[in-house]
């Protein structure tokens, strides 16, 4: 049954294909359904790689050229910019002309882009439902949406009674079939969208050859990692979004942790080579990264200065920092465009087909792979247990490298476990490794305020002197605070329970 | 927000038929606007289409704010809203006759809705009484339908006796002559005559046409089923008429 609670409109995606006759045939004896004209438009919706619009309640759609920025159902406001040209590519804020739509998108995504989903057609006939009078009692329209190309198309009713006729538009609406019912038409669209995980996954789920022994399975994880950086590639080299860089990063740090971890398996001359192959490409995209992270810190930046000195200095300071951004992004697709960049993929592509040929050593996949996480696992109880509040900062920077170690190999060979145990083991693991790496980035901070601290006390800046100044000081209290949490976090993450899950997962003696 | 009431202690006059279709116009220019139907006969509910109250809403009209909003319709058309007859108008007298400041309540009541809608319109029964005076004190402005005859000349200045008996502006009171029918010596000569001796008249003239007779059988305003109609552009004459008044 259809419950109709509001005088608001119903919106109504039914659980089956019906035809347009269905809306007359449904209504009581004696009522009767009037039809208008049919309308078909194409809507996008937007959003960006990890759904920040949608994370702020708002939702981005364009039909052709105009844009709709809408806050969730209930909240007032709509922005609504046409756009010049083809709007079928990422679009960052400035993109859209100057203007309180750009200034919304601005709060919402900063620097980042939107990405389009996949187009929607959607035909909507208008019709109203008459009561014996001949009364109307409720506008409607009926929609026939593709979310997908021509295949598969919905229905749905959206009904809007007129005042004063809710009560007699109910007794049509429990004749309708099944249907879910949506808060806005735009959220039901949305619903109707393939799962964007279905398309791009940072961290595929990898299936092994369990008999197959070890080799193959390496092959398989820097395989699949290799795929991932090729799939960023064009968003980094676009700047579409920090996200892509960073994805694409991520994917070139598992490679190389997978290859120093799982040994002996390859040759190490080839061994070597790909490493050093990534290592090159690190020179580009770490500068790039880090200015990024910085960049989308300003905002939290801005929230930890007391007022005084968020002021022009905190202003001048951001805009040097995203000059630098630029240059270093030049840098980074100078190389990317470059021979030596086409040199390091063939030298991948190469060791992955040429595999068979530089193998030394194919031991037993699951022995291995449970012997690989018992040691890294006690490896890093061990280090986490000497640290305290007072332990220099270096120990903390190895111990995060520790557990990071721990968090891919936990992650390469989830699939050989059960599902629900790995989930809870990386869970912990994750909790552990928050704190770590919030503290390393304020150490990294740190390092690079002082470096244009250096700058600005040569230049004798005062504002920025004072600017950075007060920004140093706030990394350091951040990353004390951290220190202090750490002790808490290590005993949570080191006790009974944890060491016998991993005892209960990879067997032996802890 | 202007309340204008359609009134005529005659019954039969064109009161209806000029509220049904002032109230559209009105809201067809855009303004949001809401027809009272205060006949408990309900012949304006019914050209809308809209189905009487049966009568649980016995106070509505006193009670006021949200009871009324609460039988409040909206029309098949844009801008226009109806609140349809109550069959328990019938005893509206009886009942106003023990409340308090009881000439005052509709206009009270009304008051509600300011910031609702732009024109309320009230379609009257044809009597004085005591809803008749609660119709006086809410309105900015009374039209009052007049079909040129010696009756009407008679029936119409028993009004103004009334009005000066209650203390009521006449300045309120605007006739306009109704179902016309040129053919007719009587109506030419009143027309000549009544405009001279009662400076009020306004200059738009209802005609006499099979036209708004046929809306009962329609069932909608006439400008929006015969917008060529001359019927329809007297009303439109009137319409304009009426909204400049201040
Ligand atoms: N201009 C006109 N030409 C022809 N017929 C008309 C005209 N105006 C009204 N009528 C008809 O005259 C009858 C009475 O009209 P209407 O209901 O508008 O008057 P009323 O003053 O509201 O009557 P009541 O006092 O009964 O409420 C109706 O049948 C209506 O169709
Ligand atoms: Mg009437």
């Amino acid at each position: 049954m259809n419950k109709m609670n509001t005088n608001g409109p119903r919106i109504l995606l039914f659980k089956k294909e019906h035809d347009k006759n269905m809306a007359e045939r449904v209504a009581p004896e004696s009522y009767t359904v009037k039809w208008f004209q049919t309308e078909s438009s194409k809507l996008m919706f937007w959003d960006t790689f990890d759904g920040l619009v949608k994370k702020a309640g708002f939702s981005l759609y364009s039909n052709n050229r105009i844009f709709t920025l809408r806050p969730r159902q209930g909240e007032e406001g709509e922005w609504v910019v046409s756009l010049r040209g083809e709007p079928g590519r990422p679009l960052k804020a400035t993109d859209f002309p100057e203007g309180s739509f750009r200034k919304k998108l601005a709060a919402i995504i900063s620097v980042r882009a939107v990405m389009p989903s996949p187009e929607i057609l959607r035909e909507s006939s208008a019709f109203s439902i008459l009561n014996t009078d001949g009364k109307t009692i409720a506008r409607a329209l009926w929609m026939v949406i593709y979310p997908d190309g021509r295949k598969n198309p919905r229905t749905a009713m959206v009904l809007q009674p007129l005042r004063g006729y809710a009560g007699e538009l109910q007794k049509y609406a429990n004749r309708l079939p099944r249907a879910e019912a949506h808060a806005t038409v735009e959220e039901m669209l949305k619903s109707l969208l393939p799962a964007t995980e279905a398309v791009y996954h940072s961290r595929p789920r990898l299936s092994f050859d369990v008999n197959a022994g070890m080799a193959p399975a390496l092959r398989h994880i820097l395989e699949t990692q290799f795929h991932v950086m090729l799939q960023n590639e064009q968003g980094v080299l676009e700047d579409w979004d920090t996200e892509f860089l960073h994805d694409y990063r991520v994917a070139g740090r598992r490679m190389r942790s997978a290859l120093s971890l799982i040994k002996p398996i390859l040759h190490p001359g080839i061994k070597q080579e790909l490493v050093l192959a990534l290592k090159k490409l690190g020179r580009y995209t770490g500068p790039v990264r880090d200015l990024d992270v910085y960049l989308l810190a300003r905002r939290d930046f801005e929230k930890m200065l007391p007022g005084e000195f968020a002021g022009r200095g905190f202003d001048l300071f951001f805009r040097r920092l995203a000059l630098d951004r630029k240059k270093r992004f030049r840098e980074l697709k100078a190389f990317m465009t470059s021979q030596e960049y086409a040199r390091v993929k063939e030298t991948w592509r190469d060791g992955l087909k040429s595999w068979q040929k530089h193998l030394i050593n194919n031991p037993a996949l699951e022995e291995m792979a449970a012997a690989l996480l018992k040691k890294h696992f006690r490896k890093l109880i061990k280090a986490g247990g000497k640290l305290s509040r007072s332990s220099a900062d270096e120990r903390f920077h190895d111990l995060r490298i520790e557990a990071k170690k721990l968090r891919y190999l936990l992650e390469f060979f989830s699939s050989l476990y059960r599902e629900d145990i790995i989930r809870d083991a990386i869970r912990r693991l994750k909790m552990f490794q928050d704190n770590l790496g919030a503290f390393n980035d304020y150490s990294v901070q740190i390092d690079m305020l002082e470096k244009f601290l250096g700058t600005a006390e040569k230049k004798k800046d005062q504002e920025q002197v004072k600017t950075l100044s007060a920004l140093i000081a706030v990394c350091h209290r951040e990353k004390e605070k951290l220190k202090k949490e750490y002790a808490g976090l290590y005993k949570a993450f080191a006790d009974e329970k944890n060491q016998l899950l991993y005892h209960q997962l990879f067997g032996g003696n802890l | 927000m202007k309340i204008i009431a359609l009134y005529s202690m005659k019954g039969g006059v064109g009161k209806t038929a000029s509220a049904v279709n002032i109230s559209y116009l009105a809201a067809r220019d855009g303004r949001r606007s809401l027809l009272v139907d205060l006949d408990p006969q309900g012949s304006s509910s019914f050209y809308f289409r809209v189905r009487p109250g049966g009568g649980h809403g016995t106070k509505t009209l006193l009670k006021g704010g949200k009871k009324i909003s609460k039988n409040i319709r909206e029309t098949d058309f844009e801008n226009l809203d109806i609140l349809p007859a109550d069959i328990s108008y019938r005893n509206l007298d009886l009942i106003l006759d023990g409340t308090e400041k009881r000439e005052k309540v509709l206009q009270k009541n009304l008051s509600a809705f300011k910031k609702e809608y732009d024109y309320i319109f009230l379609d009257c029964p044809p009597n004085i009484t005591l809803v008749s005076e609660n119709i006086f004190h809410a309105s900015d402005i009374i039209l009052v339908p007049f079909i040129p005859t010696t009756l009407s000349w008679l029936t119409y200045d028993k009004l103004l006796a009334f009005f000066r008996e209650i203390e009521m502006k006449r300045r309120k009171l605007f006739p306009f002559f109704s179902m016309v029918e040129r053919r007719k010596k009587l109506h030419r000569e009143m027309i000549e005559i009544l405009p001279a001796e009662k400076k009020r008249f306004l200059k738009s003239m209802i005609p006499y046409s099979s036209d708004v007779e046929r809306m009962g059988l329609e069932r909608a305003p006439l400008p929006a089923t015969h917008p060529a109609s001359p019927a329809t552009r007297a009303f439109e004459h009137l319409w304009r008429e009426v909204k400049e008044i201040d």
